[in-house]
């Protein structure tokens, strides 16, 4: 119990202040519990371990919260995850019952986190216990899978490939030191590159620049001034919210945050995907579905608690085998780096304290988030009419300070952040994807040595499918995960011709009337 | 639509892009030499050859999925503003070390405001919030967090 002397006042006034800020953020469209974890980030040097943590885990869950908001008052999602917080959220809202809605959400975020949580607490020691007794042909399946469910579950499989693939060439820049199997030199850049990219491209303002610059830079393009200026957002008449909502529907909000928990731990997946599969499961089992999309609470309670329940299970496979979940626990990896800790299987065991200090910020966080935003809604519910351009500025003066100040001055990681914030951009305005590809940065060089290494190790290519019973159930789910990206890709374009031949069809038929008209 | 412009549109340039770029660093991997000796098939080249491959694999499908695909409406938006961000950053990165933080930062700050249109039209407000974002940089990373800021012009 030597990690309750960690947690001082400070520590649980940053958790509180990170869920806080993090609301803001995730109120604001555009803004993302990614973006604002990023732009957070330098600020955790100063900060320390455990404190930097309180306030990263309070950004996270508060980011993820946050996008409630607009999704229920104006029908935009403010955070990706809230996509289908809209479907019921705002019809209610319309109904004069967006605070009713509000609470609702709120509730059950509060219930998706606290379980992915205890998930979370469970299962991570168990999983970095099974895993520390992974040779390097099991880690470097582990890397393997994880790029191929990032790449299958991607909106298609080559956009995932390109943008992991990239993300994999950056990594690969920079020094391959001999006791990694390489030959010692530099590789990949031009001579006069070596004295800055000796040791590749530093991950902290690679994070920044890709979460933080690039963001501004997409939002800057839609135009300073939104269109929610011009909108009124209308709170509560009416029916008030009662607890016995939820009368009935806990198996659903059960059910909602264990499947964003389980998508949580599938890397580079996002949290609409969570919402999305936790909504169509609760329409397809729910007795009266025909409400659902009109202002059912069925539907907040899934897509809520799901999309909650992805940031426990986004921390499993990071805390036990150091593979991001999803993107902003990618960046929480810039944090563990900038304090010079691994994660992996053995983080658990060897920074017993730090997992401890963790759970107790994650539950914090939530804690905070459901008293912030079930007792103080109406003034939360005005943040979104705040407008971006107002912040745009300090955000950007905080990437590019912060980047500089990571490493105590170095200037070619403020360039660095500039880059990567152009590259970010330009990757997502050709539709191409941000999260594969930080995750490809994060994990190719990894990638390398493992498999450099189990050739070292056992000389032949069949050892990495014969290693073990492990190695071939890996190797089964990397060819599930590509089979099912497949198999989802023809289903796709069965249904998009269906659609086209329906569209013709119906064309056709209405221009057929048109002309008997004419004629007529 | 005619090829070239098809060639124009970013989705077919970019993969033009990007196949110039895999033959550079293909040809850049195929230069890296083993430590020890000869070349093995595994060694530090190997994964970079590997990717460059996968690479030109996903973009001749990419590229033909493109040559067939009809045009796609363009979405709106101006890249006037992410340029001038790009650039007056590029500019403060540059200038941000020879004329010290507090110079850089009030120009930086200026350039970000008009940028965003924020408090064009209220001069006083303007400069006040310049001032104020510029002292609020300084005070959290020099004051707070003990980092050593450029003086101005290197030390004046």
């Amino acid at each position: 119990m030597e990690f309750l002397s960690l947690l001082d006042i400070t520590f649980f006034l940053l958790a509180g202040f990170g869920a806080l800020v993090g609301i803001i953020f995730g109120a604001i469209p555009g803004m993302t519990a990614t973006m604002a974890v990023a732009v957070c980030l330098p600020l955790t040097y100063a900060l320390g371990l455990h404190h930097g943590l309180a306030l990263l885990l309070g950004l996270y869950v508060g980011g993820i919260s946050g996008g409630m908001v607009p999704a229920v008052l104006l029908n935009i999602p403010g955070t990706p995850s809230s996509i289908t917080t809209t479907f019921d959220g705002y019809p209610m809202a319309q109904k004069g019952e967006g605070e009713k809605a509000l609470k609702i959400c709120v509730v059950a975020s509060v219930v998706g986190g606290l379980i992915s949580a205890a998930i979370l607490f469970l299962f991570a020691p168990l999983l970095a216990d099974f895993s520390i007794k992974f040779s390097y042909v099991e880690k470097f399946l582990i890397i393997l899978l994880a790029l191929s469910v990032i790449a299958s579950l991607s909106s298609s499989m080559l956009i995932g490939i390109f943008s992991g693939v990239i993300g994999i060439w950056l990594s690969l820049i920079g020094d391959y030191s001999i006791s990694d199997g390489g030959n010692g030199k530099t590789r990949l850049m031009f001579d006069f590159m070596e004295p800055y990219l000796f040791e590749g491209f530093s991950l902290l303002p690679v994070l920044i620049g890709v979460f933080g610059i690039s963001t501004i830079l997409l939002e800057a393009e839609k135009g300073a001034k939104s269109d929610i200026a011009n909108q009124r957002i209308k709170l509560s008449k009416g029916a008030g919210f009662s607890l016995s909502i939820f009368n009935g529907r806990l198996t659903n909000l059960v059910r909602s945050s264990f499947i964003g928990t389980f998508v949580g731990m599938l890397p580079g997946v996002g949290g609409s995907a969570a919402s999305v599969l936790a909504y169509t499961q609760e329409k397809n089992l729910t007795r009266d579905s025909s409400q659902m999309g009109r202002g059912a609470p069925q539907g907040l309670i899934a897509s809520e608690s799901a999309n909650n329940a992805l940031t426990g299970g986004a921390l499993i496979p990071l805390l036990s085998l150091g593979i991001p979940g999803d993107s902003t626990t990618a960046v929480l990896i810039g944090a563990f780096t900038l304090q010079g800790i691994q994660v992996g299987p053995l983080f658990i065991p060897e920074n017993t304290d730090t997992w401890y200090v963790m759970m107790t910020a994650l539950v914090f966080a939530n804690i905070v988030m459901f008293f912030l935003m079930f007792y103080a809604i109406k003034y939360i519910a005005k943040v979104v009419m705040v407008p971006k351009h107002i912040l745009f500025p300090i955000i950007v003066m905080m990437c590019v300070v912060g980047a500089y100040a990571i490493n105590y001055g170095i200037m070619f990681d403020v360039w660095t952040l500039l880059i990567f914030g152009i590259l970010g951009y330009l990757v997502q305005k050709i539709g191409l994807e941000v999260a594969p590809l930080i995750i490809g940065f994060i994990l190719g060089s990894q990638a390398e040595v493992y498999f450099v290494k189990s050739l070292e190790s056992f000389g032949t290519f069949s050892i990495f499918f014969t290693k073990s019973p492990i190695a071939m159930v890996l190797w089964g789910l990397i060819i599930a995960s590509l089979m099912f990206a497949i198999v989802m890709g023809f289903k796709s374009r069965a249904r998009q011709k269906m659609e086209l031949t329906q569209v013709t069809g119906s064309t056709r038929t209405a221009s057929g009337k048109g002309h008997d008209t004419d004629n007529d | 639509m005619n090829n070239v412009e098809r060639f124009r549109r970013s989705s077919v340039l970019f993969p033009a892009f990007l196949l110039i770029l895999t033959t550079i660093y293909l040809a850049e991997a195929l230069s890296i030499r083993s430590q020890f000796g000869g070349d093995t098939l595994v060694g530090p080249r190997f994964m970079p050859i590997l990717m460059a491959f996968i690479m030109y694999a996903a973009l001749i499908v990419v590229t033909v999925g493109e040559w067939r695909k009809e045009a796609e409406a363009a979405t709106g938006g101006s890249l006037l503003r992410p340029l001038l961000i790009v650039v007056a950053t590029g500019i403060y990165i540059a200038l941000f070390r020879p004329l010290g933080y507090v110079p850089a930062t009030l120009g930086f700050v200026v350039a970000l405001f008009l940028i965003f249109d924020f408090e064009k039209h209220r001069p006083a407000f303007f400069i006040f919030y310049v001032i104020a974002v510029t002292a609020l940089f300084y005070g959290l990373f020099a004051g707070i967090f003990g980092v050593r800021l450029p003086p101005v012009l290197g030390g004046f």
